[in-house]
């Protein structure tokens, strides 16, 4: 498992958990914020947040007692989502897939395990993969179902995989050309 | 031969230096000064050496020592062609015919005046009997009307006096109290400008605010009326309260909210209140007569008035050093408490209300000087760190 975070040392200021109403500063801050999101979930392997989680690690301190509200959460978030760093999960604007890798980065990953695990020409779904604790170390083993769909519809795109989507929602499955 | 007169010093505002116990009775507005009988020719007047300009276009005030005339186009911060006559010099068997004459009605103030020089400066005022109208020959219009009023006035007091004549040892006291409130304002002044050359002691210093507690409840010894100023009297209002301001602003921080400078500008006045409208109206003319005071609204609706000089830039450089002062060995407070502020203690800090405290902190998170914390219990202000952080640490 991963060590202990290591947070910057603004997380400690009460400020940093009230989203500023001056423009620069709020500019300088969502910045930050951003920033720090992205290494957390890279640093924890973490690629779903649940921003209705009120004591959230990464979204409060109680060292200076202050967290930041489900509204401020969302603005990080769709900040994020505008750079690509997150998409929404649902309608209901409270989970968000953080992407801390960018989907053709993680396509071109499980391309990789794909070929040395010897599944090219298999069809394999993804609860499997999202599950599978072998092959070539580093980010991709572990990774979360939302990112090995993404993965695999980029991998359609490019004409490495095709996406065969089943009777249910769970047995979705990619066949790796 | 001509007509010479004196010249009149003004306050910063505009309006006349009045002397000790002297009152304003009237003011007319678009005045243009005659000197001499204009079928005759041959005469001319004015200040010594500007009898050749023209005295047109000025407002015209009387009080209970001098017929005044203050130039409405001079320059801002000088006099120009302003003057007065004494009172003493206007007697009926003078030559020497002084016409006022106000446009566009007929309103005119005409007198006589012996020609020659002013009296010397040093020349003993007159008793206050010299003001009665008898010493006027008052044509027709606003002269005429104001003669009549002051004829019916002296009847009434005449009546009132002999009627109530225990109210004269009263009135005797009054005039002493106002006395000794001119001569406390006068030694106040002396202090203050002794007190600019050098820092005084601390005796001193507690004696001269002692003194402007007691010269803040005497107040103002001739307050403009609309009665006095007619249609000039929100511009006149202003230009008293901009010459009554600064000695308050000075004790206040340099800056007051709207609703406590209508409460000790009537407090001062004493019986001639002023409406809070009235006091929205001459602040708002500062702006246009040049005073060098300024009335403004924060973003919130908080109106206040301050200091031409007081910048927004110093009092957020106040509040930098305030917020960044180094922590001293006797604060046991966690580090936290020391590096925030809230508008409370702001407002202490500073010697300002909280209200205005609270615009101070907001202007400096406009300037990106603070940063909030919306903390549960308050809003706290902290030094703006986020310029200072790197996203990639």
């Amino acid at each position: 498992m991963a060590g202990a975070f290591a947070f910057p040392d603004f997380f400690e200021y009460p400020p940093y958990f009230t989203i500023q109403p001056t423009p620069e500063t709020q500019r300088k801050q969502i910045e930050l914020w951003k920033s720090l999101i992205l290494r957390y979930c890279q640093h924890h392997k973490t690629h779903v947040l649940n921003l209705e989680e009120v004591d959230h690690p990464l979204f409060s301190n109680p060292r200076c007692d202050r967290k930041l509200s489900l509204d401020a959460r969302r603005t990080l978030v769709d900040e994020l989502a505008k750079g690509g760093g997150a998409e929404w999960l649902g309608s209901g604007r409270t989970r968000c897939v953080v992407l801390w890798r960018s989907v053709a980065s993680w396509g071109e990953a499980m391309h990789a395990w794909a070929c040395e695990l010897g599944h090219q020409g298999t069809v394999v779904t993804v609860g499997e993969i999202a599950d599978s604790r072998e092959g070539p170390g580093g980010d991709f083993v572990g990774v979360d179902a939302e990112i090995v769909v993404r993965a695999a519809r980029y991998l359609e795109a490019t004409g490495k995989a095709a996406v065969l989507v089943g009777e249910g929602g769970d047995d979705t499955g990619v066949k790796f050309l | 031969m001509s007509l010479l007169v004196e010249g009149v010093a003004l306050t910063p505002s505009g309006r006349p230096v009045l002397a000790p116990e002297e009152l304003e009775l009237r003011m007319i507005e678009r005045v243009d000064v005659e000197f001499g009988d204009k079928r005759a020719g041959n005469m001319r007047g004015g200040l010594q050496g500007r009898e050749a300009d023209k005295y047109v276009a000025g407002v015209a005030l009387v009080t209970s020592h001098r017929l005044i005339w203050l130039d409405q186009a001079r320059a801002p911060g000088t006099e120009g062609l302003s003057c007065s006559v004494h009172l003493s010099r206007v007697i009926e068997a003078a030559p020497v015919p002084l016409k006022m004459t106000g446009a566009p009605s007929s309103s005119s103030l005409a007198t006589r005046v012996p020609p020659g020089q002013p009296p010397p400066p040093a020349a003993p005022p007159p008793p206050a009997a010299a003001g009665r109208p008898a010493a006027f020959a008052i044509s027709a219009g606003v002269g005429g009307v104001l003669h009549r009023q002051h004829q019916e006035h002296k009847q009434r007091q005449e009546t009132v006096t002999e009627a109530f004549t225990d109210m004269n040892a009263l009135m005797a006291k009054a005039k002493e109290m106002v006395t000794l409130a001119e001569h406390l304002a006068a030694v106040a002044n002396r202090r203050q400008q002794r007190g600019t050359d050098s820092s005084g002691s601390d005796a001193s210093d507690a004696e001269t605010t002692e003194m402007d507690a007691m010269m803040l409840s005497m107040g103002i010894a001739s307050p403009v009326t609309r009665e006095t100023a007619g249609a000039l009297y929100h511009q006149q209002l202003a230009r008293q309260l901009a010459d009554w301001l600064p000695q308050v602003l000075a004790k206040r921080g340099g800056i007051l909210a709207l609703p406590d400078v209508f409460c000790l500008f009537n407090r001062a006045r004493g019986s001639e209140l002023i409406s809070p409208e009235d006091l929205l109206k001459a602040c708002q003319l500062w702006r246009r007569l040049g005073v060098p005071l300024q009335f403004r609204r924060f973003e919130s609706g908080v109106q206040v008035v301050q200091s031409l000089d007081r910048s927004d830039d110093e009092v957020c450089a106040t509040l930098t050093e305030m917020i960044n002062r180094p922590l001293g060995p006797s604060d046991d407070e966690t580090r936290d408490a020391m590096r925030r502020m809230d508008a409370y203690s702001a407002s202490v800090a500073l010697g300002i209300p909280p209200t205005i405290a609270s615009e101070y902190l907001l202007m400096a998170e406009r300037h990106g000087i603070l940063c909030r914390d919306d903390g549960p219990e308050a809003t706290y202000f902290y030094p703006n760190f986020f310029p200072e952080c790197e996203a990639t640490y």
